[in-house]
This record gives C-alpha cells, structure tokens and sequence, in this order.
C-alpha cells in the first residue's frame, strides 16, 4: 500500500494540469446543474448540460489516458519496467487515482445539482455511489483498458475515438430492432447481463494486463469478448425469456386463466385495413383484455399469432410483434389491438371467410396510481415520491410545459398529464384511460428494472412535455408502475378481415352516424394529398381549435368517408395533409385556421345511423 | 565462481527475422562481462529477454539464479539497467527522479546518490527533458547505481557520448566493478578494453566467442609473412587463420589461436623457411573488426 501511495503522490504531482482541468469542469458541471434548478426554462442551460455531459466524458477520458500512459504496459523502453515495481501497487495507485479525481468530485458534484434541486442528498447516497460504479465499470475501466493495451497517448486516443465510433455505428444499425428499442422494455436483463459480463471481462482483463503485460492476448481476449458476448446475451435472453424473467421479478403474479382476450366490436368500422401501393394490407384489429386485477391496467406489450383458414395455418410476420400495444384514438384515448400485415394474394384469399386466430399475448400491468394537483404554476410539487413536477409558462404564444424531474433516473413507469376543468371531480379519471388527458401517456419507460443503472451523467432525470392548453384547465400529474407481467394465451374465432376494412355501411351505435362525399380543390392538387378532419363546432374556435374529434378517410376515387361518434353538430374540412396535421396537433397557427375554416361545413348527425353526403372544397391555392 | 547470467538456447524470432538463433551465454559473477557484436547481432534483444523486457521464442534465460521470465520487484532491487534507449519520466527533476525511485529500493544509499549526482555533475532541480541526451544517461546510471545493486546491465551506454561523459561514466562504474557484476552491450570496444573483464562476441544471434579479455587478446594475433620469392596461399588454409591477405610476396593474416610454442613451427611449414614473419598483438576493435569480416565471408 505505501508503494501503491507512493505512485499516486507521483502521478498527482505528474499530472497535476490534467487533475485541474477536471476539477474545473466538475465544478463548472456542478453550477450548470444547480443552475438549472433555478431557471428549469432557460433552453441554453439544458443544452449546456447535454454538451457537458459529453465534455465531462471527454475530459475524464484524457485524464484516464494520461494516467495509465505515465507507466505504459506496451513496449519495452519504460524506465519502470526494470525498476521493482509491484504491479498491484501500480494498479491500486491508478485506481485510488480514478477514485480521488474522477469519482469523489463527481460525488460531490451531484450532492450539489440534487440539493440545488430540493433533493435530500444523504437518503440518496447509496443510489449515488452505484451510480458512480456504474460508471467506472461501465465507462471509465474499459477506457483503462485500452490504455493499458495502447503504446502511446496518440494510440489511446485514436482507439477510443475509434472504439466509441463503433459503438455508436452499432447502435446505429441495430436501430430499429429490439435492442435499441427504447419502448422495448425487456432487454434491459440481457443488457445488463450483457454488460455486467463485458464489464467482469475488462476488470479481469485489466489485472490481467497489468499482471503479465501481454497485450496480443489481452486485446484477442477483449475483442473475442465484445464479438462474442453481447451474441450470447442475445441468444440467452430472447425477447420471450425477457419477459419471463421480468414476471418473475415483479411483485404481481396474476394468473393468466383470469384473463380474456375478445375482439373489441366497438372499433370495427374505423378503417383499421389500409391498402399500400403494392396491394399489401395492414390491418389492425381491435381488442379488448379484461380480468385485469383490480387496481391495474393491462398494456399489450407482444403477442405472437396463428392465423388459421379453412386451407390452413399461417403465422404473419416476424414474431414475436413488439410495440404493438396501443394505438392512439380521438384525444388520448387507447385501445390494445392486434397489427400485421399480408400480401395482396393472402388478402384476397382470406379476407372474406372466417377465421380463427390463436396465440399468446404479453401484458404489462400498471397499477398504484397516484396523482399530484400543481395548482400554482412555477412551483414543483411532489409526486408521490417519484418525482418533482411542475407546470411553468412560457409566454402566450408557446403554452405551458410541464417538467418532471427525479434524482438518479426515473422509476420505470407511465406519467400522465391530466387537464381537467376546474371544479371537476377527480372521480372521472380512470386508471390508465383518464377521460379528459390532455395527451396521450407519456411512457417513459415500461420495464421493471430493479437496478435502474443508467448511464446518464446528469444526476437529474427530467422530461418536459409541452401542452396547448386553455388557461382554465388546471393541470394533474400521475404516475402508475409496472406491478406485474403475464402471458395470456387466446383464441379469437370468427374474424372476418374484411370487418376491418373501411366501408359505408354496417354502422352500429358505436358510430352515430357518416359524412361522406367528393373532395373538389379550390387549386393544383397539393403533392401529399388531402385529408378530412372533423372537428366539434363548439370548441372550434379561432384562437383554440381544440375538440378535434376524427381523422376521416380519403378514398382513391376522389370521394371521403368519415364517422362521427356521437350525435350532435360538427365542422367538416379538408385540406392538405400537413395542414390538418397541425390542426391534429395543435399548433396551427391564425393563419391556418383561417385558410381551414374559408370552406369548412357545418353537418348535424341528429339520429343514430344517418348518412350525410357533403362534397367539400379544399383550399390548396 | 557462479553465473549471475546464463541462456541456454535462447532464439528470438521477429516474423521472418531470427534475431537470436540458439544463444548459449554464461556471465560469471563479479565480472566485467562485454557483448560485443555487429549491428544486429542481437545483443539488445538479448538483454531484453534477460531483462524479462521480451519474450524469448525459445530457450531459457536466467538472471541470479531466476528464470528471467519469473523477475519479481525483489529482484530488480538488485539489478541496474541503463539502456540508451531507456524512456525515463522527462517531466521530473533529477532530484525528485532520484527521490522518487528511493523508497523502491530498501538497499537505496542516500549519501551515494548525493555523491553521484555531484561526480556525474547532475544538477537536481533541472528537468529530465531539459538535459541533454548525455546528461539522461548520466541521470540513469546515477539512479541505477545509488542502491548498490548487485547486477548492473548496460545496454550501449556510450553511443553518440563524448569523451567526457564516457570517462565520467566509466568512472562511475569503475566504483560499482568491486561490489557488481557489471555485464554491458557496447560498440565502444576501446572503452570496454579499458575495464573489462570477459568479452562475448555475437554474431548473427550466436555466440562466436566467450572468454576472459585477457585470454582473447593473447590468442589473437596479426601476422605478416614476407617471403623472397612471390608466395602464394598454401592449401589446405589453417581454419584459425582468419581474413587473409595476399599481396605479392606479402601474406598477412589473423591467428585466432596464437600459441607461441606451435605457431611459428607451422608457418614455417608451410611457408618455407626462407620467409619473414612478423607477430603483432591486436587490440579488441581489431580483434572485433577480423571476427566480424571472417564471419561474413563465411556467411556469404
């Protein structure tokens, strides 16, 4: 240990530039983030601490680098080498080294931005300080490690850059499939068994290293490693073992014989087939799962199918589907259904007769739903111990966004911003399906994480959601958790895909009633196409626009179809696509809403099943 | 006497390149041991592997009774290495250079590595990078010698020094020769000749010759043998007569196993006895240059 304390003294005095600027930019970090407490709004401050996070990674980087190259391993010149060193004492001296300058400021640096941010720091010490391994596991060992096998600075350098390239590419190209899927929420059990096997590999490889100096074998062993473990990760813990390994992890164990999965005839005729150029349908179906437990909401998360037709089976698609959980209807409103694809020939052979589709479908149950009122804007309030949340305003022209913040990463699970008009009672929200949301859940994150190692280098976790809302609705956050996961297997009989087509006819009292007609442009046909919109006359005002209720259906001949769901009076429009878009999204601006409303129709629905024809102009001059 | 050094069969191989091809090398102790040899003879890579700096690709090296490949810290507290290739920490002062590698070495003499740095003229507060490439040596065979170790390796200590320095060194050494094996691969063969005690000439990853100094400047000598007639080169040609020369009535050679009592008698038969022959001792660098071109034409 002396000799191990001799060294450190050695590279403190060696390296004091290098310890220096660290310190400067652990302290700059430190004022960032507490800074940000003060001003959540300021855009510059977010930005900055994104780029520090980078900075800091960077910085840390080079003085790894240059800690490890003040007594290379590779080559055979270095004066240490034939002197007595001990090459645990070298390496206790590196690693007290990472310790003192890299962790212990951090430490304090995340103490400070948590209690700028009105989180105690001592309760959450012990998440910290996992946090902080995390990071000389997952970041700062590997980067030793490629030092240790790098002959120079330059080398070590070049390496990491490279390195930190390929990752990056990596991810890259595995975009899009279930490992880099963030809504994905299982992988974080072969991601952590990926890691924690890379990250034993590198411990181990390091002491090897330094132990014997061997660095053609060193670096085959860690390349072998990161070709081949991440291989294994993904072979042993397939989508489906996942999950399995996430039921048993979560404290609810329901059983799935209490589940049923029926079709959901209330959102048949909603045009859930849509026809691609080649012919190739999409269809979604639909369905409704019940016998949840009480309290909980179930969240289809995968499922795999068989679709069985009186010429026999077939299975579409690569399986098992992921994300297919929810699709957002008018508002915030979700619906759980079932979605793939066929090709012309299967369509046009299986569409029109009955057909029976088996399989299994995953679930997620959220439950322990809590609620937190923010009844005085720029004030953050608690949310049940999750988070601190506030609704600030922006000015008139952008709305009020919301901010959530956590210390040390968010628990996995689903905020809600509930908008509700005040005097309205809270029994109306539902768990999971609140009537009056604002928008859609917000899903963080929907996996069941114990650990939670993140490698975020902020210490505060925050998301913002921007709201259009009017200045009487008050705001109400809510949070509900993953409490337990469970494949339940079904078996739907009887589905016609035809059903699922868009068509005039056939309504029930779920639709009250149609709109349909021919689409005429006041000017040249606009490159993307025209859509319909119907919109609720009584919050279609100028300055709102809210109330929006349908996307209608544009048909190829030039004709529309559209549904209302409930009887009343609406105003109908059509417009370019991108315009009623922003309609949907509410930020059309004056002008917009001025160019819609120039050939909007006023259409009553006044009993249930009544056809209306209207032909509509669209302004596209 | 034992020996602080051996290889037995050691061969370094670098790709296509053999660098050692089969080494067989004792130093005994307390010597002055000298490897001397061409460029590329092999003897850094030597050094290397008795040094545990390299790997051999075969054979087996030991250094003071150690396998070299198993040299613990203890070990090294008792062996100075200065190589002109040696990398030290430039940012470091000489002093704290010297203080810094102190509590290494519990055999570490304070008041020698205070004399050293005045003998060697060293000054302690100026930076390993602001010295010049002789002052570094210096610096490193200061800081190799202040903890009296028993085995002191150099590997060309003396390239692109001047005289100065050399002697300074040497010097520097010459106080360590009674308490350490001092084994030193050098191209300045009038240097070594001053103080050595054995030479070990290599050639092409071998051993040619390995022997006390004294015994190889007794069994080398030139000889010239003037004959009154045009002589001509007899056959078969003595194998130990290296590098001959003809040039009319002039044969010249090298004897690389002159004895007094048989040499003459065989010249003398060969030659006639009608012929002049003049003996002359040679100096190591002659003896280094006639091994040298003997064992290339004989390669070639």
């Amino acid at each position: 240990m002396r000799q191990a304390l001799h060294i450190f003294r050695k590279d403190v005095r060696g390296l004091w530039i290098y310890i220096a600027q660290v310190l400067v930019m652990t302290l700059l970090f430190a004022v960032s983030g507490s800074l940000r407490a003060a001003h959540p709004l300021d855009p510059r401050l977010s930005e900055f601490g994104t780029a520090f996070g980078l900075v800091m990674l960077l910085v840390w980087g080079i003085l790894v680098g240059v800690l490890i190259q003040a007594e290379p391993l590779v080559g055979d010149r270095h004066f240490w080498l034939t002197r007595p060193y001990c090459w645990r004492s070298l390496l206790a001296a590196k690693l007290l080294f990472l310790g003192a300058f890299i962790l212990l400021p951090k430490l304090l640096a995340d103490m400070v931005i948590l209690s700028a941010h009105g989180f105690a720091p001592l309760p959450l010490l012990p998440g910290l300080v996992s946090r902080l391994a995390a990071l000389a596991v997952f970041d700062l060992l590997p980067v030793a490690l490629i030092a240790a096998m790098s002959p120079n600075f330059l080398t070590f350098a070049l390496t990491t850059v490279s390195a930190s390239g390929a990752l990056f590419s990596f991810r890259f190209v595995l975009a899009g499939t279930q490992w880099s899927d963030g809504s994905a929420p299982r992988i974080w059990t072969a991601q952590y068994a990926g890691c924690a096997a890379l990250a034993l590999t590198c411990v181990a490889l390091l002491i090897w290293q330094y132990a014997r100096r061997r660095t053609l074998r060193t670096l085959a062993c860690a390349l072998a490693a990161v070709a081949v473990f991440p291989q294994l990760a993904g072979f042993a813990f397939s989508w489906t073992n996942q999950f399995a390994i996430q039921s048993r992890l979560a404290p609810l164990h329901p059983a799935p014989a209490s589940f049923e999965v029926s079709l959901d005839p209330a959102s048949r005729w909603e045009g859930n087939v849509t026809t691609g150029p080649d012919g190739r349908r999409s269809i979604e179906i639909p369905i409704r799962i019940s016998g949840s437990p009480a309290g909980t909401v179930p969240v289809l998360e995968g499922a795999r199918v068989t679709i069985q037709t009186p010429s026999g089976v077939f299975t579409p698609g690569a399986q098992p589907w992921l994300n297919i959980g929810t699709r957002t209807l008018t508002g915030s409103r979700t619906r759980p259904s079932l979605q793939f694809a066929l090709d012309a020939s299967r369509w046009r052979n299986s569409a029109y007769q009955p057909l029976k589709l088996r399989g299994t479908v995953y679930l997620a149950l959220y439950g322990h739903l809590r609620h937190t009122q923010i009844a005085q804007p720029d004030r953050q309030f608690d949310l049940a111990g999750v988070a601190q949340c506030g609704m600030y305003e922006q000015g008139m022209r952008l709305g009020p966004v919301l901010i959530c913040q956590s210390p040390l990463g968010f628990r996995p699970g689903q905020f809600m911003a509930t908008l509700y008009k005040p005097g309205a009672t809270l029994d109306g929200v539902e768990p999971g399906v609140p009537e009056r949301l604002a928008a859609a859940p917000l899903i963080l994150s929907t996996a069941f994480d114990p650990l939670r190692f993140t490698d975020e280098i902020d210490p505060i976790s925050e998301f913002r959601s921007y709201r259009s809302t009017g200045n009487d609705d008050q705001p109400l956050v809510g949070f509900q958790e993953p409490l337990g996961y469970v494949t339940v297997d079904f078996e739907l009989p009887g589905v016609l895909l035809a059903n699922y087509e868009p068509r005039l006819t056939g309504l029930t009292q779920q639709v009250a009633g149609t709109i349909q007609g021919r689409v005429t442009c006041d000017g040249p046909a606009p490159p993307h196409g025209i859509a319909v919109a119907l919109v609720n006359p009584a919050a279609f005002r100028v300055q709102g626009f809210r109330g929006f209720v349908e996307l209608g259906n544009r048909l190829a001949d030039g004709t529309y179809f559209i549904s209302a769901p409930q009887l009343g009076t609406y105003y109908i429009v059509a417009a370019p696509i991108g315009r009623i878009l922003l309609l949907y999204d509410g930020v059309a601006d004056r002008q917009t809403k001025d160019l819609l409303m120039r050939y909007a129709r006023k259409v009553t629905i006044s009993k249930v099943g009544e056809r209306i024809s209207v032909d509509l102009t669209a302004q596209t001059r | 006497m034992s020996d602080i050094l051996r290889a037995t069969g050691l061969t370094r191989r670098f790709r296509s390149n053999l660098a050692l091809d089969g080494l067989d090398l004792a130093v005994p102790e307390a010597s002055v041991y000298a490897l001397v040899g061409p460029n590329g003879a092999g003897k850094t890579t030597t050094i290397k592997i008795l040094m545990n700096l390299l790997r051999a690709t075969s054979g087996e090296a030991s250094v003071m009774g150690r396998d070299s490949r198993a040299l613990s810290p203890a070990d090294y507290a008792s062996i100075g290495y200065v190589s002109e290739n040696q990398r030290l920490p430039l940012w470091m002062t000489v002093g704290y250079f010297m203080e810094y590698l102190r509590p290494f070495y519990p055999t570490w003499d304070a008041e020698l590595a205070t004399q050293l740095l005045r003998q060697l003229d060293l000054p302690p507060d100026r930076k390993l990078k602001h010295l010049s490439r002789g002052m570094r040596m210096k610096a490193a065979l200061a800081s190799s010698l202040a903890y009296r170790p028993k085995l002191i390796v150099l590997d060309e200590p003396f390239s692109g020094l001047d005289a100065l320095v050399r002697d300074e060194l040497i010097e520097s050494l010459l106080d360590s020769a009674d308490e350490a094996t001092i084994f030193i691969a050098s191209h300045d063969l009038a240097e070594i000749e001053s103080f050595s005690s054995h030479v070990g000439f290599l050639y092409r990853g071998r051993l040619q010759s390995s022997e006390e100094l004294s015994a190889l400047i007794a069994r080398f000598r030139e000889i010239e043998i003037a004959c009154p007639q045009t002589a001509a080169l007899p056959s078969p040609w003595p194998a130990q007569w290296i590098n001959p020369e003809l040039s009319g009535a002039v044969v010249r050679f090298t004897d690389s196993r002159f004895d007094p009592r048989t040499t003459p008698d065989l010249i003398r038969t060969l030659f006639g006895d009608g012929c002049r022959i003049d003996v002359n001792p040679l100096p190591l660098r002659s003896i280094f240059v006639a091994l040298s071109k003997a064992n290339r034409e004989v390669a070639n």
